[in-house]
């Protein structure tokens, strides 16, 4: 850095400046007091040669008045006077005059004059005044008249100041006496001389009087003397290039108002004041020095830190914003000082901005996680290596109702253990490196609680340092009760699919044994029809039919489970069915065995296949005696209930809504929890060999299900067992409920004509025979389009189609309806083994639709026949 | 900052006091305006009006540019440098400057032939003017006197008239007016409402056969005609001249200004 960039140099010139303004200031300030000082002295010195002008004027004027009054009455004087007037000799007034005169040599007396009444000079003293008369003398005329004045003023005598005074002696009036002097150049000589200035008395128009000889008598100014004449007040000039002052000052003589002018020789003055300049300049000179060298000193005191200063901090800019800063080019160091103090404050800034925003992202962050902490609804915590909780969820605390758990054990604060759990996944975790799990079973608040339980290594990413554990755990009570929810409907469910497989089996099994079984008792009945009673054979056929009629019964039960059987239902009163069946029960059971009813008020009704009803409440019946060996009670119950989701939930196959209730209890042997879930299956028993088919409790399944209904098994071993049936409710009214159907009665045959379609040969043939010796025509067709060609091609009338519903290429129901668009009022008889198809709704007859069952007998198909024939 | 409030304070002129007021100038309307600032003391006795003596118009001006005065008399318009530092010129009232004779003069007019004739001392006697037989005593006015200016315009000739040495250079009306009466046979001019307000035996002169009075100044007869003004700076005006100019161009004021021989203006 130059020196002329150092703020020593504006330093060293302003101090400079500084010191050379105050010096001058003082300078000139002392110059200007020296000077109004030394023109202060002249004005008074001026203002005492005025007073003392002014009083000479006045004493002369007082003299000369004196003087006259003293003279006017001289009697030597009048004497004089009056002799001239009357003899006309001046001589005496001459001699006494000029005695008078003589006398007066002393005064200033210029002027010594006697006039007469006409203004006509009788007397002058000497030297004469070279004038025969005195008119033009202000006063004259006034004074001739009487009358005594004093004058001043320019006249014949020039300007002078007189006093003129009437010469009377006994009321006459001679003359005029007039004294005065002469505002005369001599007399402003005479001041002058005295002074050691010039005088000079002036009026706005011209010079009266001056000591300064003529070709000098233009330094008056008359406007000054107007001025001063008018403001009444002196007027004081300095002319330094002339060295002259000049005062110019009123001053009032009688009547008249003249400008005395005072000018004084100033060059001593302006001498001493050059002189004093100069002493003043030497001495700023050295001062200036002085201070110039003080304040570079001075400067080079205050720059010297300042240096050390800029370097620190051009140092520190460096170290900040990693810029060089180039001096030279801010000027001083004040500049660099600023400069690099701003660098570094926007640096500072930047920095505390990077700071606020990263403060502000840790915020945000911290926060975010203090919301994922607090959002988790399971528990966690995180722990440090001595297993402290550094830092835990609200879910913590709620759950082992714990607070401030922060800085406590994890296993005193939350398990009030004084050492750590052996299991404890936290110290798996922390042990081994790796996540641990574990699922157990605690006690919180008095409650099982299934608690599952992560925990998590917590490692340095950079340094893969284990610092602590996390531990997640999770209250998974529910999720436990559910999971057995689930096994249990998962074991229901397979237990279901099991039951449909099975009936799906027994179903199909079932359809084709009964036409088999519906050939064999066909021709059974047809062979008894035609054997003697007395033939030994007829013992065999009849057991040939017994056992038909056995294996048809077997079939019908595993169709009942299978939910394949047509069912008939129709609204019943629970209440009245088990009225109807106590004694029948009461047979059933046994003399061993109590029958205890319990029939509910207003029960509700359902609509069930009676039959079908009784055969259930039969096969409950003979169950409870067979669990109750040595007797016990039977109790039948029946109530409305709903079942709510709830138990639909727990029992799979329910359905929520409103039920007839009918519960059959025993007080048995019970059934065992491994048993209880076979004892719907079909051939399940836990009776001896032979002694049941194992079909019973399947068949009530199977009725119950196809009748919407829902049953439930409770057991106690050593206790009994209840079976709770649930059968839809149904609002129906008394009137609605109808009487059980009588039984059929054997219907005899007729002629109509019948169309008889079956695929299967057997079942044909054997339907045929028995109907044909019955009277009816028979039309057989081995299948659906056989029958159509038949019914198309038979001229006569038909009466009556009776078809199997399941045939290959169209179903029994669809041929009746092409037929009946053949030949409207045909009447239709169904056959099946099956029932799954369209016409039947889960095994429950459409109103309208006739149908028998296979294996029929042949009183059931003749009946049948007939039956339809007549509807 | 204190230093310089005081500064300040020292520099500005010392404010005059509220209830007094001077109106210093010309001696032209000394009389004049005395005697309305009289009237005014009368009807307002919680202030005071002075009109001081005479300092000239020029004595006026330089105290109200130097802010020494806030309300002076004048007695000729403003030059333009005067009028260049912001002050206002307010006429208040003509009036006549009219030539006066002593107590023993019995002529009662003259010509301005005459004036010129005694003025330049070619006619040195009375009794050339039909008076009595007695020098005339000539009384002047000084250099840029307001009267002789307006004698100046109207009477060319007093502008290179030589004044004989023996008159009497006066500086104020009263001055005139005091010499006037002592010296029997003098003859001055003056304005006629100095002359009226004295009431004196000094006479005015009909110039030309003019008699100086009010009439004949309105009906442009008699030329010699001066303006009266009031001098000031507005902002610088305080209440009681605002109150005492009022006065002025009252009813009044008017009257009195009047009643005095001059003519009343009216106030803008």
């Amino acid at each position: 850095m130059r020196f002329k960039d150092s703020l020593a140099y504006p330093l060293i010139i302003i101090i400079s400046l500084v010191a050379a303004a105050t010096l001058y200031i003082g300078y000139s300030l002392n110059l200007d007091t020296l000077r109004e000082t030394i023109q202060a002295r002249e004005i008074d010195k001026s203002q005492a040669i005025y007073r003392a002008v002014k009083d000479k004027i006045d004493h002369e004027i007082k003299e000369i008045v004196v003087l006259s009054q003293v003279l006017k009455t001289r009697r030597q004087l009048l004497n004089g006077l009056i002799h001239f007037y009357r003899q006309g000799e001046v001589d005496p007034l001459q001699n006494s005059m000029d005695l008078i005169y003589s006398s007066l040599q002393e005064l200033s007396v210029d002027f010594f004059l006697i006039t007469d009444q006409q203004g006509k000079i009788v007397y002058q003293a000497s030297p004469p005044t070279g004038r025969e008369d005195l008119s033009g003398v202000w006063g004259l005329e006034e004074a001739l008249a009487g009358k005594e004045s004093l004058s001043a003023g320019a006249g014949p005598l020039g300007w002078a100041i007189l006093s003129l005074a009437p010469l009377s002696l006994e009321g006459k009036q001679y003359g005029v006496l007039v004294l005065g002097f002469s505002l005369s150049h001599d007399f402003a000589r005479k001041i002058a001389a005295a002074t050691g200035t010039q005088i000079t008395f002036s009026t706005a128009y011209q010079i009266l009087a001056s000591s300064w000889p003529p070709k000098d008598r233009g330094q008056v100014n008359l406007d000054r003397v107007t001025d001063s004449i008018l403001g009444k007040r002196p007027v004081y000039a300095n002319n330094s290039l002339t060295n002259l002052s000049s005062f110019y000052t009123p001053i009032e003589i009688v009547d008249e108002t003249v400008c005395l002018v005072i000018n004084a020789d100033t060059t001593p003055i302006a001498e001493l004041l050059g002189q004093k300049r100069r002493q003043l300049v030497l001495s700023l000179l050295a001062v200036l020095m002085v201070t110039t060298v003080m304040g570079s000193g001075l400067a080079i005191a205050i720059v010297r830190p300042l240096k050390k200063l800029q370097n620190r901090s051009l140092a520190a800019v460096r170290e900040f914003t990693e810029k060089d800063i180039a001096l030279n080019r801010w000027g001083n160091e004040i500049d660099t000082l600023s400069r690099t103090l701003e660098l570094m404050l926007a640096a500072i800034k930047s920095h505390l901005q990077d700071l606020h925003r990263t403060q502000e992202t840790l915020r945000r962050e911290k926060s975010f996680l203090d919301d994922i902490f607090a959002s988790i609804q399971d528990g966690l915590n995180v722990l440090d290596l001595d297993y402290n909780i550094i830092r835990n969820n609200a879910v913590v605390e709620q759950r082992f109702g714990h607070t401030q758990l922060v800085g406590q054990k994890c296993y005193r604060a939350i398990h009030g253990r004084d050492e750590i759990c052996e299991d404890c996944p936290c110290r798996v975790a922390k042990e081994t490196g790796k996540a641990s799990y574990q699922s157990k079973q605690v006690l919180i608040g008095g409650d099982e609680t299934w608690i599952e339980i992560y925990a998590f290594p917590l490692k340095d990413r950079d340094t893969g340092e284990i610092t602590g554990i996390i531990e997640y755990s999770r209250d998974v009570t529910e999720l436990k009760a559910t999971e057995k929810t689930l096994r249990l409907r998962e074991e229901q469910l397979r237990q279901a699919a099991k039951m449909e497989a099975v009936g799906r089996l027994a179903g199909g099994v079932a359809h084709d044994f009964n036409n088999i079984l519906t050939v064999i008792l066909g021709e059974c009945e047809l062979l008894l029809q035609h054997l003697p009673e007395q033939d030994p054979m007829v013992g065999e056929v009849r057991g040939i039919l017994e056992a038909t009629r056995r294996a048809a019964s077997l079939t019908q039960h595993l169709l009942a489970f299978s939910r394949k059987q047509v069912l008939q239902p129709q609204p019943l009163d629970l209440n009245q069915v088990v009225a109807n069946m106590e004694r029948m029960l009461r047979r059933v059971l046994g003399e061993d065995i109590v029958l205890v009813t319990n029939p509910a008020a207003d029960l509700g009704t359902v609509k069930v296949d009676l039959n079908q009803l009784e055969q259930v409440i039969l096969n409950l019946a003979a169950n409870a005696r067979d669990a109750m060996p040595q007797g016990g009670a039977m109790t039948i119950e029946t109530a409305n209930v709903d079942l709510n989701e709830d138990y639909v939930l727990q029992h799979l196959g329910a359905f929520p809504g409103a039920y007839v209730m009918l519960a059959v209890s025993d007080t048995g042997v019970g059934v065992d929890k491994e048993d209880m879930a076979h004892i719907f299956e079909p051939f399940f028993t836990t009776k001896e060999q032979g002694r049941g088919t194992g079909l019973g409790l399947s068949m009530v399944y199977g009725i119950v299900k196809q009748s919407r209904g829902h049953i439930g098994v409770y057991s106690e071993v050593g206790h009994g067992t209840t079976f709770k049936i649930y059968l839809p409710r149904y609002d129906l009214t008394p009137q609605d409920l109808a009487e059980p159907s009588p039984p059929p009665a054997v219907a005899a045959g007729g002629t109509e004509t019948i169309l008889l379609v079956e695929d299967e040969a057997g079942v044909r043939d054997v339907v045929c025979r028995m109907l044909e010796p019955a009277g009816y025509r028979i039309l057989p067709a081995a299948g659906p389009q056989e029958a159509l060609e038949v019914s198309r091609g038979y001229q006569g009338p038909i009466h009556l189609l009776f078809t199997d519903v399941v045939m290959p290429g169209m179903s029994g129901r669809e041929l009746a309806d092409r037929i009946l668009a053949q030949r409207p009022g045909l009447k239709v008889l169904f056959m099946s083994g099956y029932t799954e198809n369209a016409v039947f709704h889960h095994g429950v007859l459409d109103l309208g639709i006739s149908f028998i069952n296979k294996p029929f007998k042949y009183t059931i198909l003749m009946k049948k026949v007939r039956e339809v024939l007549d509807a | 900052m204190v230093l310089g409030a005081i500064c300040l304070w020292l520099w500005l002129p010392a404010p005059v006091r509220a209830d007094v007021l001077e109106i210093p100038g010309t001696g032209a309307c000394e009389v004049l305006l005395r005697e309305v600032a009289n009237a005014f003391n009368a009807r307002h006795p919680e202030h005071r009006v002075s009109v001081p003596r005479s300092i000239g118009t020029v004595g006026g001006m330089r105290l109200v540019t130097s802010d020494q005065a806030v309300l002076v008399r004048v007695g000729r318009p403003l030059t333009p440098e005067e009028k260049d530092q912001g002050l206002t010129y307010l006429p208040f009232a003509k009036d006549l400057v009219v030539f006066a004779v002593g107590a023993k003069v019995p002529v009662r007019g003259i010509t301005t032939a005459q004036l010129k004739a005694a003025y330049n001392g070619t006619i040195k006697n009375w009794r050339e003017l039909g008076g009595p037989q007695a020098p005339i005593r000539l009384l002047l006015r000084q250099p840029g006197d307001a009267s002789l200016l307006i004698i100046e315009k109207h009477l060319e000739y007093f502008r290179q008239i030589a004044f004989p040495s023996g008159a009497k250079v006066v500086y104020t009306d009263p001055d005139m007016l005091a010499l006037l009466q002592k010296y029997d046979y003098s003859l001055g001019w003056l304005t006629l409402s100095s002359l009226e307000g004295a009431k004196t035996p000094v006479y005015p002169l009909a110039l030309d056969g003019v008699a100086p009075s009010r009439e004949n100044a309105r009906a442009r007869k008699y030329e010699l005609l001066g303006e009266y003004a009031l001098v000031f700076k507005e902002r610088q005006l305080p209440r009681l001249a605002r109150i005492f100019l009022d006065f002025l161009f009252s009813e009044e004021g008017r009257i009195i200004i009047e009643r005095l021989g001059a003519i009343s203006l009216p106030g803008n």
